[in-house]
């Protein structure tokens, strides 16, 4: 029995010894391992997985006078489908490939709801054919919003995960969408990236981009137990800062009116290449609508907002210049009044100059040999003008261009938007000055201006003489706070209240009783004046040697304007429309289609905005309907 | 030297026979050893816990995003449809006798 006893505890030691060098081992293994072992590639391993993610800044809106939205970043889908997952294994089990067809039968029905570009039936056939063919990447629609992706993924096939069904979805977070569409397309302005992923930027798009663009940031993520990542708050982050909001001084109602008055007049005139028209607000020169619409060199193709008139094209006014003349000599106090009058020889200056039919007629229809500088202005004459500039400046011509100088009209101003084009004024000391220059020059020839140069001078004349800059930009906001405030600036006044107020008057003759006659019935009176010049063919259209307004094969370009401000007596809008036309035999006379569109543009202005209304003053103040509902009781 | 030598192979004995708790007298330190090992398990199950609360702000976030997206499709898509002309066709294509008004609204002052 003590031999058994003495056996146990023997052994029991052993145990213990055994375990007490066990424990030894241990503690020094793991002593070596803290001091001294190196895990090397292997150390990734025995950590939490760890990341630094980038997380991309959220691009600024564009906005509209009124908030609402012009430009917005929001992302868009595009969703294949490998229809033939799982048929090689299908094809052995009927029951499971039955299955799978009906449910791609009943998603079909959803497909046409939601997707809507092909029936159900023809949803199903496509998917079945694709499917026989062993086609792993069919589309089944692109550039699709989040609601439409989610109503698609809760479609029978579709809800059973993307390894069942074979959906494949792409999506694009940077997707920038327009809710208008081609609304004002060319100021807003457009973003792309190309194949070496560089950013390509136009218009507000492109001048604002640093606002727009935001600043990405980044911050350290781990992995969780579950395989999930979260922010690991240890490590350092960097705040991703949004971009900024730009609010522009555009109204989304006026901007469709004047696209829809174009539109109208021009979309089946295929002699039309493009159009232009820029409403601008007198007081403050705030723009509030600039269209551009243009065809491509396709003859029946649809206008579309691309190309900026009102800033890129600078070309030969035309009769919308004579306004530049009277301005200047009544200004410089070479005539007192609209009633003066010069004589009319038959419309011939010295020989030089083209003989102005509209004098001809004038002496046959009256019979007089004078005319009035306002009667000269109605009919738009050549001659008049020519006659002003000669008589007043052939001594010094230099003071004519100090006036066009002065009135903003020979250079170019600082703009919102990039690619605002100098005007081209040929000077007494160019080279291109000749014998007829200063002629030409009075009467829309010789000089090239741009819309926004032309609606400018024209704001100023119904603002008493006071040249607002215009600007586009309104605010840059961020969280609907402003950051930074743009408010009107002017030039300051190009010339006296009582000389605008005479200009006023001679423009108001002009549609009443001259060439925009026809805006005589318009909504609210309307003083403005029309234009029409030849346009220089440009050298990829072949222009005839000698004469750069002809094509080789005898076509001509002309533009056709109507500029003005409304209503008369305190003018609130300067509107500008200008068309340009295609090379053509046609004769073309310019004036009417813009005075048209000015028209309804004026109309538009007049039904929808407020403030034009008849004011109704109640007797008694107004004290709800719950109370009137009571007072009727 | 030689005191030194006995006592360690004391120390190592009573290691060996398993009586080293009892002869340093461990017991007086339960309590810090059950706090020290209670901290421990608070410090992990915290751990866990904050793990998990990340968890859902990170779902939530995502949450959050996608409804803004969601949002944002909305806004666009109501844009798209109050545009006059929009509005113009709309009502034209319903057979609508509404049209756009010729007139201004008139204004009631008080």
């Amino acid at each position: 029995m003590k031999q058994d006893v003495n056996w146990v505890a023997k052994t029991m030691r052993f145990i213990q010894i055994f375990l007490f060098l066990i424990g030894i081992v241990v503690l020094v293994k793991i002593v070596l391992i803290k001091f001294t072992f190196n895990l090397g590639n292997l150390e990734p391993y025995f950590q939490p997985k760890c990341d630094t993610v980038v997380i991309a800044p959220v691009r600024g809106n564009i906005l509209d006078h009124n908030g609402k939205i012009l430009a917005m970043s929001n992302p868009r889908y595009t969703l294949h489908m490998d229809c033939a997952i799982h048929y090689p294994e299908y094809k052995k089990d009927k029951k499971k490939e039955e299955d799978w067809r009906k449910l791609a039968k009943e998603s079909s029905k959803g497909l046409e709801r939601f997707v809507g570009h092909m029936s159900a039936a023809e949803y199903y056939k496509q998917i079945i054919s694709n499917r026989e063919n062993g086609n792993k990447y069919w589309k089944i629609c692109e550039n699709v919003y989040r609601e439409t992706l989610d109503s698609v993924m809760a479609l029978p096939l579709f809800q059973k995960g993307n390894n069942y069904s074979g959906l494949i979805v792409k999506s694009d977070l940077d997707s920038r969408s327009y809710p208008y569409g081609y609304l004002a397309r060319t100021t807003v302005g457009r973003i792309s990236r190309n194949s070496d992923n560089v950013v390509r930027t136009n218009g507000i798009e492109g001048k604002f981009n640093e606002y727009l663009c935001g600043h990405a940031g980044s911050e350290a993520v781990k992995q969780t137990d579950k395989r999930k990542y979260i922010k690991d708050y240890g490590k350092k982050a960097t705040k991703v800062e949004d971009g900024q909001d730009i609010r522009t001084t555009l109204d989304v109602n006026l901007q469709d009116i004047a696209d829809r008055a174009i539109r109208e007049k021009i979309d089946t005139n295929y002699l039309i290449e493009g159009a232009c028209a820029i409403v601008m607000e007198v007081e403050t020169g705030a723009i509030r609508a600039m269209v551009n619409l243009k065809r491509d060199s396709i003859y029946r193709s649809p206008l579309r907002e691309y190309y900026n008139y009102a800033l890129l094209q600078s070309g030969e006014p035309g009769s919308v210049f004579k306004t530049v003349t009277l301005t200047s000599v009544i200004e410089d106090g070479y005539i007192q009044s609209l009633e003066e009058t010069l004589p009319t020889n038959h419309g011939v200056i010295g020989g030089k100059y083209p003989i102005d039919s509209h004098i001809g007629d004038y002496e046959k229809e009256t019979g007089l040999n004078q005319i009035s500088i306002k009667h000269g202005f109605e009919i738009s004459s050549n001659y008049v003008f020519a006659k002003l500039a000669i008589d007043n400046y052939g001594e010094n011509p230099q003071a004519f261009f100090d006036n066009i100088r002065k009135f903003r009209l020979a250079d170019a101003f600082e703009f919102d938007i990039d690619g605002l084009r100098t005007p081209t004024i040929t000077y007494p000391d160019s080279k291109l000055w000749s014998g007829t220059s200063l002629g030409t020059t009075a009467y829309g020839y010789s000089s090239c201006v741009t819309p926004l140069h032309v609606v400018t001078f024209y704001n100023a004349i119904g603002n008493g003489g006071k040249m607002m800059k215009p600007y586009i930009i309104e605010s840059i906001e961020k969280n609907g706070h402003n950051e930074k405030k743009f408010k009107p600036e002017d030039f300051g006044q190009i010339c006296s209240k009582s000389t605008a107020d005479t200009v006023k008057a001679a423009l108001y003759a002009v549609t009443h009783a001259g060439t925009a006659k026809k805006l005589r019935n318009s909504k609210l009176e309307i003083a403005g004046k029309t234009g029409t010049a030849r346009v220089i063919i440009e050298k990829n259209e072949k222009p005839m040697k000698g004469n750069p307004y002809m094509t080789e094969n005898g076509r001509r370009k002309y533009q056709g304007t109507f500029v003005g401000f409304f209503p008369v007596d305190k003018p609130k809008y300067t509107v500008l429309v200008t068309i340009y036309s295609r090379p053509s035999r046609q004769n073309f006379y310019g004036g009417g289609i813009p005075a048209a569109a000015v028209k309804d543009i004026v109309s538009g202005i007049y039904s929808l905005e407020r403030g034009w209304g008849e004011e109704i003053v109640g007797k008694t103040p107004f004290k709800g309907f719950g109370n009137m509902e009571k007072e009727e009781q | 030297m030689e005191e030194a030598k006995m006592s360690i192979k004391k120390t190592l004995l009573t290691m060996v026979r398993g009586e080293w708790i009892e002869v340093f007298r461990i017991e007086r330190y339960f309590f810090h050893i059950m706090t020290v090992i209670a901290v421990l398990i608070l410090t992990v199950a915290l751990n866990w816990k904050m793990d998990q609360e990340m968890l859902t702000l990170q779902q939530k976030k995502t949450e959050l995003k996608m409804i803004k997206i969601k949002h944002a499709g909305k806004t666009i898509k109501c844009a798209e449809i109050e545009r006059i002309g929009q509005v113009k066709d709309l009502l034209n294509k319903m057979g609508s006798k509404l049209v756009v008004p010729e007139e201004p609204a008139k204004e009631l002052k008080k």
